[in-house]
């Protein structure tokens, strides 16, 4: 006799399906609506990836205004000339111009180039800081050569140089 | 027929409503995520071969990419690329800051209203008063 249920048992085991029921459509909602947002969210990113390789070959190639020498080339010559023909001061603002208006929205860029212990680091926004390892960022790395004329022959240095786009926070 | 039996069979079709309400509009966003992703790879494929092929700027007998030449920009005629079995349409400008900014453009058809579109910049450098500037090419993709 005691295992057949009785009427009041009965009705919880239904309200407990139902609170089930309910459960089961919120979490198929949120899993539902979270998986169709994957194929955008990689479509994104596949652009990001490439406005930064277009980013990095656009300094490689633009002039900066008023000279005849390429950003990344200039900011090399800084890193390894004690006589650059662009000023560092200069050549930062220009930069950071260049930055600003090249920039996807929304993002922050970090150009950075070293040889040696010498390095340049700028970041775009100026009160960004270095984008953290968890942060969304992608990065495309080259090398800069520069020709040094010492005593006896010209020495060819080679600069390495990175530029990352980031996510910025807030 | 009793009420508590009513209040729960109303609960379950309630539920089951919101279950198929959810399935569909799911779906439809679902949808609509993967045209924008398929535009938005149209865009790259486009706006890539403008870059570094179409638009390049011709040196010394060879393209060179990344550099796009004003020149080029009016010797496109056709503004219909197939991609994947589906012929998407486009239109360009490329702006330079040059003291303010100039934009050259926009090239091609303007896209219509109501229909979904997807706009990629691009930086590149623009041959132009025999100086490369840094600019952006701008292309807004539709089907």
């Amino acid at each position: 006799m005691a295992l057949i249920p009785s009427r009041d048992e009965k009705g919880i085991a239904d309200v407990f399906a139902i609170a089930f029921m309910f459960l089961l459509v919120v979490f198929a909602g949120t899993v539902l609506h979270s998986h169709a947002l994957v194929p955008l969210t990689s479509s994104t990113e596949r652009m990001l990836q490439l406005q930064t390789e277009h980013l990095y070959k656009t300094l490689e190639q633009a002039y900066v205004k008023n000279y005849s020498l390429t950003y990344l080339s200039a900011i090399a010559d800084n890193l390894v000339l004690t006589q650059p023909l662009v000023p560092g001061g200069y050549l930062r603002d220009q930069l950071h111009e260049m930055l600003a208006y090249l920039r996807p929205p929304g993002h922050g860029v970090r150009v950075t180039l070293a040889v040696g212990e010498n390095t340049w680091d700028q970041i775009y926004p100026t009160d960004a800081r270095p984008p953290a390892p968890r942060t969304k960022q992608f990065s495309f790395k080259g090398k800069v050569c520069v020709i040094r004329a010492e005593a006896d022959e010209n020495r060819v240095v080679m600069v390495n140089a990175s530029l990352t786009i980031f996510e910025l926070q807030g | 027929m009793d009420i508590s039996k009513i209040i729960k069979s109303v609960f379950t079709i309630l539920a089951l409503l919101t279950f198929i309400f959810l399935i569909t509009s799911a779906y439809r966003q679902y949808q609509r995520s993967a045209e924008l992703a398929l535009l938005g790879d149209a865009a790259c494929c486009i706006a890539t071969g403008l870059a570094l092929d179409e638009l390049a700027l011709e040196d010394q007998g060879a393209e060179r990419a990344y550099v796009v030449d004003p020149a080029k920009f009016t010797s496109i005629g056709d503004f219909t690329r197939p991609l994947g079995g589906e012929n998407y349409r486009f239109c360009f400008e490329v702006g330079y800051p040059d003291g303010r900014e100039t934009v050259l453009g926009p090239f091609g058809e303007t896209h219509p209203d109501g229909v979904m579109k997807v706009s990629l910049s691009l930086p590149v450098a623009v041959f132009e008063n025999a100086r490369l500037h840094g600019g952006r090419l701008k292309v807004v993709v539709w089907r």
